[in-house]
């Protein structure tokens, strides 16, 4: 009689080990390929929104902020007058920001709602210190991501030095 | 005549072998599930805004007279809540300015932060527990988000 070769049985359950570890091997590859295709999109749009922040922060924090008025090019447009003499603009459509120099052209899938710019004013103990704000809000949305990818720029100033 | 069949699995065997792989799988996809848990949740440590807010912060903070009994405190009991603003002179402003950067819990603590007992909930622990004291400035702002995110930055070199 021929020993060679293998039973049914050995087979069979050789066969169902065998794909049960490959099914959670297979789970595993498919969310190791998730992540890193999922952080290269995110990681872009982080760097973007790194980038953005920088730009206005460094501007409204580097010089005294004078005035600010709108302007007509678009729904959101505003000129920004610092005490350096320079005036900037900052233009918000639908998918581009464009501030002085600076332009941020978002991808496809990602979109601003509602940007605004607001002041408030509190009052306050301290005549030296803060008693007010402009608060420019540039809320940047992305279908696949949560959050927000945009600029919260927050310009804090004593109305009794400064009116804007 | 009848004739024994020496071929096949022992259920002993089978069993064995079955109970070391689904071990050694269920050990992977630990692992696996804290990389991806870890992965996530650094998404939300030290973001972008979260980073420019606790700037603003700083910037209120040089401004307000009662910052050197802020660290007073900080000094006494390695942190102060400052949460509520009670501790700050131009407590109306700050109260706004938390809202507007969306701020639930703020906290000034000296640089080394291993061992100070926040009584904060766990995720917040877990964030202050991968806080490394790197530079020279003594002391550093903590903060947890409404959104979930959390960021923190070293304040204190034009502080004595």
């Amino acid at each position: 009689m021929n020993k060679k070769g293998f039973t049914l049985v050995e087979l069979i359950t050789t066969f169902s080990l065998v794909s049960v570890i490959v099914i959670l091997l297979m789970n595993l590859l498919v969310l190791i390929k998730n992540i890193y295709s999922e952080s290269n999109v995110k990681t872009n749009l982080l760097i973007n929104q790194g980038n953005l922040n920088k730009v206005l922060n460094e501007a409204f924090k580097k010089d005294n902020l004078i005035s600010y008025k709108s302007c007509n090019e678009s729904d959101f447009c505003y000129d920004f007058n610092f005490s350096d003499g320079s005036i900037k603009r900052l233009n918000v459509t639908k998918d581009k920001i464009t501030f002085d120099n600076y332009v941020y052209k978002l991808s496809e899938d990602s979109s601003i709602i509602n940007p605004t710019v607001e002041k408030e004013y509190t009052l306050s103990n301290d005549l030296n210190s803060y008693d007010s704000m402009l608060v420019i809000k540039i809320p940047i949305k992305n279908k696949f991501y949560s959050g927000n990818f945009g600029a919260n720029i927050i310009y804090q100033y004593n109305s009794n030095k400064i009116s804007l | 005549m009848k004739k024994d069949s020496n071929k096949g699995f022992v259920l002993v065997e089978t069993l064995i072998v079955t109970a070391f792989v689904a071990g050694v799988l269920v050990f992977l996809y630990i692992q696996f599930n804290n990389l991806s848990r870890n992965y996530y949740e650094s998404y939300k440590y030290n973001t972008v805004t979260g980073l420019y807010s606790l700037i603003d912060i700083e910037e209120f903070f040089e401004l307000d007279i009662n910052l050197p009994l802020i660290l007073d405190e900080v000094n006494k009991n390695r942190y102060a809540d400052i949460t509520d603003c009670s501790l700050l002179n131009n407590n109306e402003y700050c109260k706004k300015l938390l809202e507007l950067e969306n701020i639930s819990h703020l906290y000034v603590t000296t640089n080394n932060v291993s061992g100070i007992d926040l009584s904060v909930d766990d995720d917040f622990s877990k964030f202050i527990s991968k806080i490394n004291e790197t530079g020279t400035q003594k002391y550093r702002i903590i903060a947890s988000f409404k959104n979930g995110e959390y960021a923190t930055i070293r304040i204190g070199e034009n502080y004595e």
